[in-house]
């Protein structure tokens, strides 16, 4: 079991994919001139949400699927509601960060990185490991409920009254909601599955050459971005203290365990339970900082991205994929 | 010169802001009675909040500026409501005097 997990680990390193993130983190950390223009990075994310989600909807139009998904989308809801309960009482034991802080962190550790389940998905198609098509509304079905628990819970009971001004309290208004329900994520994500979905594997094939051919590569310098951004934000952070940045590589271990018990229960094949583990382990950097900023101002940014996107993303996709994967193959596979 | 060639004194009101905020203090503007504005995205620097660059897709660590001229009498009252509306959210408000041509448009 251990030669299995560790191969599974070795081999994901030698992938173009991870070494053009590494290569990204080092331009970052030697202060290279490297720069991936926003404009491209953006259009870069939009091909990636987009081509996923066609595939993903492509995919379920070729296999059947009736009612065994409703306990799937209701284990990946709680997990997402859930796991922010978790991360808050573990920061609360190891950490001293406020209560808005706390909550906004744990909100980031219940939502999903869609990046992440990508680069998964390519590892367990790398690895010829197959999952269930559907997983792709899973993914945007886990975004969601972790903002919600996360705000609950950075509100307390009666807390953050005495201090506020208009807008010091957090609040749900139209701004968030919009945020949160329509980002653009979410909306190429599903789009995109919908429109693979009613097209069906012939549709797929009159775009293949665009979204299907070219999509790993275009993974890479996505990565190789990210690899930048994150070496940025550890650098310019200064809110990052030891036992927070030990969190973000523990929690998501504990997300994963989670996901990989949930996934098991609701029957997934090994694959799915991979992924729902992956997307448990996983933590939010673009559509849960933007729902934070928006109400819960008072939780500081500096703290919740660099943690997210510098630490728990590289660990994940690094480690994390091939360990959680190696560890579901051992168990059930 | 022609004959109706004058100029008048304005307020240039500068808001560098979190882009996540901007279409709060936009509406916080329009209601003070600001006619127009412009807004330019993507900025980078360093402030009290250390860098603020675009990080990826996300939006957080993302400024843009709004410009906004306006007649000298709104404008305090224009950047009282800019700043409750970045309340606690990031930005700077700053003012000078300009010059315009065509009265009308402000």
């Amino acid at each position: 079991m251990v030669d299995q997990v560790l191969s599974s680990v070795l081999g994901n390193f030698l992938s173009p994919a991870i070494l053009a993130f590494i290569l990204g983190a080092l331009a970052g950390f030697l202060k290279s001139d490297l720069e991936i223009p926003e404009a491209i990075a953006k259009g870069l994310s939009i091909y990636l949400m987009f081509a996923i989600g066609l595939k993903g909807g492509a995919s379920l139009a070729a296999s059947q699927v009736g009612i065994e998904v409703l306990p799937v989308f209701v284990a990946a809801f709680a997990l997402s509601f859930f796991i922010p309960f978790v991360a808050f009482y573990l920061l609360k034991l190891t950490t001293r960060l406020s209560r808005e802080n706390m909550g906004g962190v744990a909100a980031h550790y219940g939502s999903v990185s869609i990046v992440t389940y990508v680069t998964a998905t390519e590892f367990l198609k790398t690895s010829g490991i197959g999952f269930e098509a559907y997983m792709v509304a899973v993914v945007a079905l886990m975004e969601t409920p972790a903002i919600i628990s996360g705000l609950m819970l950075a509100q307390g009971k009666g807390a953050g009254n005495a201090a506020s001004g208009k807008e010091g309290k957090s609040k749900i208004n139209k701004d968030l909601m919009r945020e949160i329900l329509f980002n653009g994520s979410i909306v190429l994500l599903l789009g995109g599955f919908a429109i693979g979905w009613v097209t069906g594997p012939d549709g797929l094939d009159k775009v293949s050459g665009l979204f299907v051919d070219p999509f790993q590569g275009v993974l890479c310098l996505f990565l190789l971005d990210m690899g930048l951004v994150a070496s940025h934000r550890i650098r310019a952070s200064r809110a990052l203290s030891l036992p927070v940045v030990v969190f973000g590589l523990y929690m998501p271990v504990i997300g994963a365990g989670l996901g990989m018990i949930s996934g098991f229960i609701v029957g997934l094949s090994a694959g799915g339970i991979a992924l729902l583990a992956i997307l448990s382990a996983s933590a939010s950097y673009i559509a849960v900082p933007a729902a934070m900023r928006l109400a819960l101002p008072k939780a500081d940014p500096g703290l919740y991205i660099p943690l997210s996107l510098g630490i728990t993303f590289p660990f994940n996709i690094v480690i994390g994929i091939p360990l959680y994967t190696g560890l579901v193959l051992a168990l059930v596979g | 010169m022609t004959e109706e060639f004058r100029i008048y004194k304005k307020k240039k009101i500068e808001i560098v802001v979190e882009a996540l905020f901007s279409s709060r203090v936009l509406t916080a503007l329009e209601e003070a009675g600001a006619k127009g504005h412009s807004l330019v995205p993507n900025l980078r620097g360093r402030g009290a909040h250390g860098l603020r660059r675009g990080a990826g897709l996300s939006a957080a660590f993302d400024n843009v500026m709004i410009i906004c001229l306006v007649d000298e009498s709104l404008a305090t009252k224009i950047m009282a409501a800019a700043r409750d509306a970045i309340g606690d959210g990031v930005g700077i408000i700053y003012a000078s005097d300009v010059e315009v041509l065509r009265d009308e448009h402000f």
